[in-house]
């Protein structure tokens, strides 16, 4: 229309003309595309859908290529997105693996019947029971604890011992916490339920949202830094983050990990709530061998020590060492529940969620 | 070359009827003035011919083969008439010789090229032919816009109020100039005006339209001397009109007595009497209330009885003396009312 | 009587190829928001919280809307005004360097001031509500500023001088008689800002604002329902349009006529030294804070981290996508623009409407409408899987889908030049269409298609979640490869592909103000 003109603005007459060699230009750039998708013209690869966007995964794909000589192309993206995606392609994706870096939206994938299910012997050897789904749909590669994160000078650590104690009055407006749109924190409390029931769940959320500083905003990392800042005493996020941050080149995260503690929480109790990175084999892989071993990749000997060092994720693998700041922090209790549990309650999560004003 | 046959043509805009029932020839190779006031429809005939609008009834032959009515449409593009718009319309992206060749398309580059730098010689303008419309004159415009138009040897060749926009000097010289060339062209030309001195001057026949109806069609000398109505009369040029009965054939007006005798006597009548049909002479008869110079002339205006009439004469009245007046057959006639 | 005075000139109703080429482009740039409404009134959203989600975001939108609306308007009126018709020091170079904030994405500065704010680096904190509306006006008062400018520059100079004439303060030429005059233009290039910021996600996300267009992503990420989100899109889209006809009813009557014909220089007021030197530092610090500031910013955080070699094919890959998706999209937008052009009925120019759909909703719900379309394709048998081929087209229908107005507006623009005129006297000299189409309507409208084609390009550029979904495997471009860092909360390594973002739109841009400047001068019309 008329009015939605970006620039109705070049009313006033312009004096240059379509040059040439503008066209030229586009017309090679178009070329160069092309070229980028022709796709090299072998075929010995697998397709990977991931919504991992993490420069050790590069590493993970070049280690596999050169141990199978198969190829790992990579669409990233949100993996909600990416599920959508997956839907709309059907029996005609080109997808192989759908890789998330949360057990809930793997889930999903599996409600929607877009993983099959599969099973070896070097899966199950590898991956422990509760970090893979139980019908073998999807498998987790690397886990991430649920920390809580608070400040030095303000907090003993005895105080954030546990996660409900987030919702004790000592905290009134002194909680920052991400949006509960992030699947982590669906997976959080999905977990709860699964565990203490939905009614707990919801007195939970509402005593930490009772707690809040400010409303829901930014990521993990933005909390944390929100705690050092003194905007609030006491937050959770991913260790994964907390962890990047302590190793960061930038001196400013470096200062906010000094005047900030974590806690693993539960340890007393049900233990720390973790979360995997995990993949399956789409319903309608057209490699569905190499997707087999793909996944068996990830969860080699190999792949997990390689991964160690890379980020700051756990191995799946307990018998295979951290990176030596994770393993510095020592081993700890997980909390042990079906991993399906984070996609089953996910829901009643968000409802929960909505319910307290949690947005 | 070819003639323009309208014939009972009908062109309504939503309610507004623009053209009602109009009909006329222009005669191959003639020039021919479609004169009226803004609103008479004269411009809509036009578009009607080149095409660019639809008919609502009616039909137009071009030499005899009809191109719009009866369910028939030839394109625009396909018509052959060549079209100088009121604007002149020239693509401003092209150089006058690129815009007098657009037209030349069938021709090859060089014929092209040279056919167009022919046409803008004829309207002296060869010299220009580099330049952009941007860069030319008004005048120049309209000359360029005119070889444009010509240069495709159209069938006949449409103007748009080709005089309209320029001061009266360069209006007199282009519009002689622009007569010059088509009667050398020998294309059947119309042309729209409001001007009814353009009309006189340049046209072989007059079409007067008004509210998109024609009044008369004739050549000047017909239109002029013999006009259809009261309207027509004053289509070309000022005239006096009083109402009176008809008495012994002839209406009595406070100026002198108008022939009537075509009409029964004690009917009621309207005179029209052309200001240029009045001459003053020294007499007691009106006195003159104002003098102003119109070219040659002197426009007068003299009042008897409490009527005010305009008369052109050459400038020998001054203001306040009273003088005897005589009006001349030629240019009084009377209507029924 | 003139041609201007004639009533609606019907033509013979011929199909011809422009036409069709025009239904045809239509057809391609307003399916996927139809698609979008059309699925959510099928779709079973699961609707428990969408009237509150609906109400809560349509709330926190209106409020975004106002406040940075209103920022954006005054801040490109003033600053339009001042370069176009006062004279200060440095006016002629913030006269192209006020566009210069076009090139940031409202999510990367929203990224570049939260990281400075939490580094200490903000004297005030950007953050909420307040840091939202910052960024929204900082960011898109160029949209503003182009349309006033434009406006201010072809207004009738014989107004403005009457008024001096009259003895009015410039302050009071500007309140009383230009700023009515260009109001027009203003709205037009506020319509521009308010939608842009309600089919914002990003921004607001990351300030943690429920707005409509964070609605559609809590109803899709948190309540795993696609069907909701589009249902929530629909209510964005729907009203967008009904935004986009009040302001265009209320510009049709404020349609002023354009006065003089001819350009003249503009008699520009000589402000006095403290009046200047305000002015100054009033466009100076909007292009601190709208480009400096956060490139500068930017700049250090990649010096930290610079990644080179990571971003090198990122950047290619977003050259070669923003040129052929602006080349495609430019396609488009010429044929719809065009067709409305000759177009005389509410009809013959709805295209004009139905291409403007796409720009009001968040690029992942258009993106969504056109994977939805896909699926149901594929599910009658009529297309393969998203293989590169397909993958790449139905990212340029997206893009066509999304920027297609962008590109028609100018287009219209530049052809606005054109009188009807024109194309009759082509017609005359026994031109057809296509002839006249390429012989008359392409090469008088080319500057404003070279417009439109820097405006696409940069748009393309700054493009996330469609190029997210759609694009083929093992194909990064600079705003995926920021993104995928961002949401791994790797600011430091988000860094240089969002620079990068910035200064390859920064080029188009200053290329694009200083050709409207130049333009100008002296150039009868």
């Amino acid at each position: 229309m008329r009015n939605v003109r970006k620039i109705a603005l070049l009313e006033a007459p312009l004096s240059f003309r379509l040059s040439r060699r503008g066209l030229v230009l586009g017309a090679s750039a178009t070329a160069t595309l092309a070229a980028c998708n022709a796709g090299g013209g072998q075929d010995n690869f697998v397709n990977v859908y991931t919504a991992r966007h993490y420069d050790a995964d590069r590493a993970l794909y070049a280690g596999f290529q050169e141990a199978t000589g198969v190829e790992v192309r990579a669409l990233t993206g949100s993996a909600e997105q990416l599920l959508e995606r997956l839907r709309a392609e059907g029996d005609q994706t080109e997808a192989d693996v759908f890789v998330s870096a949360d057990a809930g939206n793997l889930w999903r994938v599996k409600d929607a019947g877009l993983f099959q299910n599969v099973t070896t012997a070097t899966l199950q050897e590898n991956v422990p029971e509760h970090l893979r789904d139980a019908e073998g749909a999807y498998w987790g590669f690397t886990k991430r604890a649920r920390i809580i994160v608070y400040r030095k000078d303000a907090v003993r650590p005895e105080e954030v011992a546990s996660m409900d104690s987030l919702g004790l009055p000592r905290f009134r407006g002194q909680i920052v916490m991400r949006s509960s749109s992030n699947t982590y924190q669906l997976s959080t409390l999905a977990a709860r339920i699964e565990r203490l029931g939905a009614e707990n769940a919801r007195a939970w959320a509402a005593a930490v949202r009772a707690n809040f500083a400010r409303d829901p905003q930014g990521s993990d990392s933005d909390q944390i830094k929100a705690v050092a800042a003194g905007e609030a005493q006491a937050s959770v996020c991913n260790h994964y983050y907390y962890f990047r941050m302590m190793r960061s080149e930038d001196p400013a995260d470096r200062e906010v990990i000094e005047k900030v503690g974590f806690v693993f929480p539960d340890q007393a109790g049900a233990g720390t709530h973790v979360n995997i990175s995990g993949g399956g084999v789409t319903a309608n892989a057209k490699r569905r061998d190499r997707a087999v071993q793909f996944l068996e990749y990830l969860v080699s000997d190999e792949a997990q020590t390689m991964l160690a060092p890379l980020n700051t994720e756990f191995p799946i693998r307990s018998e295979i060492a951290p990176a030596p700041d994770l393993a510095a922090a020592g081993p700890f209790k997980e909390e042990n529940i079906p991993l399906d549990a984070l996609g089953r309650h996910q829901a009643e999560a968000a409802r929960i969620f909505e319910e307290v004003g949690w947005s | 070359m070819s003639s323009v046959k309208v014939a009972n043509v009908h062109r309504i805009y939503g309610k507004a009827r623009v053209l009602d029932d109009v009909s006329f020839t222009a005669p191959e190779g003639q020039v021919v003035a479609l004169l009226g006031p803004s609103g008479s429809g004269k411009s809509t005939i036009l578009r009607l011919i080149a095409g660019l609008e639809p008919l609502d009834g009616g039909e137009i032959y071009l030499g005899g083969e009809l191109v719009s009515g009866g369910g028939a449409s030839t394109p625009t593009e396909e018509r052959r008439i060549g079209m100088v718009f009121q604007d002149y319309s020239l693509f401003p992206h092209l150089t006058a010789g690129a815009n007098v060749a657009f037209g030349l398309a069938k021709l090859g580059r060089a014929e092209r090229d040279e056919t167009a730098l022919n046409w803008l010689d004829r309207v002296g303008l060869k010299h220009r032919a580099n330049a952009y419309p941007h860069e030319l004159s008004g005048g120049e415009q309209q000359r360029v816009a005119l070889a444009r138009a010509l240069a495709p040897r159209p069938r006949a060749i449409l103007l748009d109020e080709p005089f309209s926009g320029l001061d009266a000097v360069l209006r007199a010289e282009l519009r002689d100039a622009t007569l010059a060339t088509l009667a050398e062209a020998g294309t059947t030309t119309l042309f729209v005006t409001h001007d009814a001195e353009d009309a006189l001057q340049a046209a072989d026949r007059i079409v007067i339209l008004r509210a998109g109806r024609v009044l008369q069609e004739g050549t000047p000398r017909e239109a002029y001397d013999t006009p259809a109505s009261l309207d027509a009369a004053a289509a070309l040029g000022p005239v006096n009109v009083f109402g009176g009965s008809v008495a012994n054939g002839a209406v009595t007006t406070p100026f002198g007595p108008v022939n009537a005798s075509h009409l029964p006597d004690a009917s009621s009548a309207k005179v029209a009497v052309r200001a240029e049909a009045l001459t003053l002479t020294p007499g007691n008869d009106a006195r003159v209330v104002a003098v102003r110079p119109h070219g040659a002339h002197d426009l007068v205006r003299i009042e008897a009885q409490g009527v005010t009439w305009r008369a052109l004469t050459p400038p020998h009245a001054s203001l306040g003396e009273t003088v005897s007046v005589a009006i001349q057959s030629a240019g009084a006639f009377a209507f029924s009312a | 009587m003139t041609l201007a005075a004639t009533p609606a000139r019907t033509r013979a109703p011929r199909l011809d190829g422009v036409t069709v080429a025009a239904a045809l482009a239509t057809l391609v740039c307003a399916t996927p928001a139809i698609a979008v409404i059309a699925l959510a009134l099928i779709s079973d959203g699961g609707a428990e919280f969408g009237g509150a989600l609906i109400r809560e975001g349509a709330m926190g939108t209106f409020g975004l809307v106002l406040a940075g609306g209103t920022g954006a308007i005054v801040f490109g009126a003033t600053t339009a005004w001042l370069v176009t018709l006062c004279r200060f020091p440095g006016r002629g170079i913030f006269e192209w360097l006020l566009v210069v904030p076009l090139a940031a994405p409202s999510y990367i500065l929203a990224y570049a001031y939260a990281s400075m704010t939490w580094a200490g680096g903000a004297a005030v904190p950007v953050q909420g509500f307040g840091g939202a509306a910052f960024i929204y006006a900082i960011g898109l008062y160029p949209y503003v500023y182009l349309a006033a400018r434009a406006a201010f520059a072809s207004q009738s100079v014989c107004a403005l001088e009457a008024a001096r004439m009259l003895g009015a303060s410039p302050l009071r030429v500007f309140w009383q008689v230009a700023l009515p005059l260009a109001r027009p233009g203003i709205a037009a290039g506020g319509a521009l800002a308010c939608m842009e910021i309600a089919a914002d996600y990003g921004a607001a996300q990351h300030f943690g604002l429920s707005t409509l267009s964070t609605a559609v992503f809590r109803a899709w990420y948190a309540h795993g329902s696609p069907g909701l989100a589009l249902q929530i899109s629909a209510v964005l889209l729907v009203a967008a349009m009904v935004f986009l006809l009040v302001e265009r009813g209320a510009r049709g009557r404020a349609a002023y006529s354009g006065g003089s014909a001819r350009w003249r220089p503009l008699p520009r007021y000589q402000l006095n030294a403290v009046a200047g030197a305000l002015a100054a530092v009033f466009c100076g610090a909007l292009i601190v804070f709208g480009a400096l500031l956060p490139l500068m910013w930017l700049a250090r955080l990649a010096l930290l981290h610079a990644n080179v070699q990571d971003i090198v094919q990122p950047f290619v890959n977003s050259l070669a996508l923003s040129a052929s998706g602006a080349a495609i999209t430019l396609g488009l937008a010429a044929a719809i623009a065009v067709a409305a052009r000759r177009a005389t009925t509410p009809l013959g120019k709805s295209p004009l409407f139905a291409a403007g759909m796409g720009y009001a909703a968040p690029g992942a719900v258009i993106a969504l409408g056109a994977l939805s379309l896909f699926g149901l394709a594929r599910e009658a048998g009529l297309v393969g899987g998203l293989g590169a081929a397909l993958s790449l087209a139905a990212l340029f229908w997206t893009y066509a889908a999304r920027f297609a107005s962008a590109g028609v507006g100018p287009i219209d623009a530049g052809l606005a030049r054109l009188s009807t005129g024109l194309d009759a006297s082509a017609r005359t000299l026994g031109a057809g269409p296509w002839r006249r189409f390429a012989e008359i309507d392409l090469p008088i409208a080319a500057p404003s298609l070279a417009a439109a084609a820097l405006i696409l390009f940069v748009e393309i550029l700054k493009e996330l979640p469609a190029t997210l979904i759609l694009r083929p495997f093992n194909f990064d471009t600079l705003a995926v490869k920021a993104y995928s860092y961002a949401s791994d909360e790797r600011l430091l390594e988000a860094a240089a592909p969002s620079l990068l973002i910035f200064l390859a739109g920064i080029a188009p841009i200053i290329i694009l103000a200083r050709s409207i400047g130049r333009g100008r001068a002296g150039v009868t019309s």
